[in-house]
């Protein structure tokens, strides 16, 4: 399988404002060396709690955010530093799908004007007018085209995010990174807005990054499913296996997903305490001060990714142990 | 393709909830009478008669039958009477036709110099929040090295320098009125960078004028056309404070602020000659500013759907 996208050793920090004169510069390292690759056609899934440094990732794969170091290969073309001028084509070919329907619409534009810059940005023409060009978004996401001349304020949070897909997918683009798409919705707005990607994913074969802090969200919709922790991936599964995770992390974010079924006793690992600061991740690996099966040697030693089983590649000293028990 | 009846935007709903605002929309009305005023002085005071039919028995008057340099030294501080509704100041002149002129110069001093800082602030408040590091490093020491100067210590002394003149008042006041604007502008821009409809666009791959001008600009207009309607009363003030102290425009050109300096020598004799240059720029700031905060409350946030 060709690989659309290969990110290698990504790194992105942030300096935080100094409180005192004189103080040291202190950053925030929201992304400590990822690497993960992506083939045509697949929809992978980002997962982790906020402040993983999941979000801060799917916007320098777009190029919203320039990485401090490391490599972002797009079609064998490393995209990570390159300059905005020279981001035209891959801004064509590389959308983005917000979290938050009510600001990611600009409140004075109409819909039409909304729907209708993609196709101006990257000079469009064709034999169809513009306005019948947005008439067939607005129908593919299945809104009336009599939306065209509304504001954003006139809809709702589900028909704003429709809008906001219309507009990603406007140029057909090779990849779509959807930032926490669903997480300001509605559970049943959250079903159709998953079947309107999926639908439209068939239609126009695109590949999907999925960041999202809901394991049921990638369960339903990912191939394969990235763990992320304090800006490092911990686990790499296929969706598959998600309800056999290796990793003690991972367990504990399938535990803690709610589950219908009264009789289902309550997580056994639950995760206890708050994500460590990122400013100043531990030292070792980043999930000991929370896993129960922590050992002397996870608070030292970084646990490489090690592939295990083909397709699940963990970070985790013991977990061959761990999965014995 | 059937017709859609079109939403309303944004600033049509700004003018729905200013309206509800009756005192605000009253200011408003006062304004236009003003403009039209300002505009129509040339029609409003002159002697001159405005129309006469085919034999010239009937001529339609003006309805201030004056100009406002017309002298005669036998009505010299005359107070109101049926000719002269507002008086006479001491050469005779008629005070109504001079406020009627005057008012040009308030609004065009008002108009122009805010015009010009609206600009350049918007322009430099732009960069700097739009593009950040050192352009905002530029922008913001610059705007901190002019608030350092007393603005109205600052126009006196440019004036002394390049001569008082009305155009030299507009373009000072323009060029040293601008750091509030730019400021506002900063901040603002500073809020909506991060703001997910702008990072979109840049993803959309759109240019940095399209990005500034299409999407971020139409989203911090609305403070600013609130901040220039009180620089439009400020800027109106400082002309006639100008003027007052003799710095303004040359004696012979009625303003507000001139014939009120004129009437400092009569103050006792003749009070009409204080009481309307002053009560005219009270009312005038007064009003901008009810408009101004009128402004203020119907872009008010809750009103942002
Ligand atoms: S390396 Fe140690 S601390 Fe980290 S997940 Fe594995 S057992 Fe837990």
């Amino acid at each position: 399988m060709s690989k659309l996208l290969t990110i290698s050793d990504l790194y992105k920090s942030f300096p935080i404002r100094r409180s005192k004169l004189g103080e040291k510069r202190r950053f925030v390292h929201a992304v400590r060396g990822v690497s993960f690759d992506v083939a045509e056609g697949e929809t992978v899934g980002i997962i982790g709690e906020s402040g993983c440094g999941k979000t801060t990732l799917g916007r320098m794969i777009v190029r919203l955010l320039k990485p401090d170091s490391g490599r972002i290969l797009y079609n064998d073309v490393d995209i990570s530093q390159k300059p905005a001028k020279a981001l035209h084509e891959f801004r064509r070919d590389v959308q983005i799908i917000f979290q938050d329907p009510f600001a990611s619409l600009n409140p004075r534009m109409t819909v039409e004007q909304i729907l209708g810059e993609p196709f101006i940005i990257h000079g469009i023409k064709r034999r169809k007018s513009r306005r019948e060009l947005v008439a067939e978004l607005l129908q593919l996401v299945n809104l009336p085209e009599s939306s065209m001349l509304k504001y954003p304020h006139e809809f709702s949070g589900g028909q704003r995010q429709r809008i906001g897909i219309a507009r990603a997918v406007a140029l057909k683009p090779k990849l779509i990174v959807a930032d926490e798409p669903l997480s300001a919705l509605d559970v049943t707005i959250q079903a159709e807005i998953i079947a309107l990607m999926q639908d439209i994913q068939k239609k126009f074969g695109m590949t999907i990054l999925m960041i999202t802090h809901d394991m049921k969200v990638v369960a339903n919709m990912a191939n394969r499913i990235l763990v992320m922790y304090l800006g490092q991936i911990m686990e790499e599964l296929p969706a598959s296996q998600i309800l056999t995770p290796r990793h003690p992390y991972t367990m504990a974010l399938l535990e803690a997903v709610p589950v219908a079924d009264p009789r289902r006793k309550k997580a056994m690992v639950p995760l206890a305490g708050d994500v460590p600061s990122a400013v100043t991740p531990p030292r070792g690996c980043p999930f000991h001060p929370r896993c129960p099966y922590k050992q002397a040697r996870c608070e030292t030693e970084d646990p490489k990714l090690r592939t295990l089983t083909p397709g699940n590649v963990v970070a985790c000293h013991f977990a061959e142990e761990i999965a014995k028990r | 393709m059937a017709t859609i009846k079109k939403s309303p935007s944004y600033w049509k709903m700004v003018w729905r909830q200013y309206r509800r605002n009756h005192l605000a929309t009253w200011g408003l009305v006062f304004i236009a009478f003003l403009i039209v005023m300002a505009l129509g002085a040339p029609w409003i005071a002159t002697n001159k008669p405005l129309w006469c039919n085919a034999s010239g028995s009937y001529c339609l008057k003006a309805p201030i039958p004056y100009t406002p340099t017309q002298y005669n030294l036998d009505e010299s501080l005359m107070p109101p009477n049926r000719h002269h509704w507002l008086g006479t100041d001491e050469q005779g002149r008629d005070v109504a036709a001079r406020m009627v002129f005057g008012s040009r110069i308030s609004l065009a001093v008002g108009v122009v110099a805010v015009g010009i800082y609206v600009a350049i602030g918007i322009l430099l408040g732009a960069l700097a929040g739009y593009y950040g590091g050192w352009v905002d490093q530029v922008v913001s020491r610059a705007i901190e090295i002019m608030i350092c100067f007393p603005t109205f210590f600052l126009i006196l002394t440019l004036l002394a320098f390049l001569g008082p003149s009305i155009y030299n008042i507009m373009i000072i006041i323009g060029l040293t009125s601008w750091t509030g604007i730019a400021r506002l502008v900063r901040g603002e821009f500073l809020k909506l960078k991060n703001q997910d409809f702008v990072q979109a666009a840049i993803a959309l791959g759109a240019s940095d004028s399209r990005v500034i001008f299409r999407h971020m600009l139409p989203n911090a207009l609305a403070p600013v056309l609130v901040s220039a309607t009180f620089g439009v009363a400020a800027a109106i003030l400082i002309e006639s404070g100008l003027s007052f102290l003799g710095f303004g425009v040359p004696p012979h050109i009625p303003s507000w602020g001139s014939i009120l300096s004129q009437s400092q020598e009569f103050m006792d004799i003749a009070w009409w000659l204080t009481l309307v240059p002053g009560a005219a720029i009270f009312i005038t700031i007064t009003v901008y500013n009810i408009v101004g905060e009128g402004l203020r409350d119907a872009i008010d946030p809750r009103l942002k759907v």
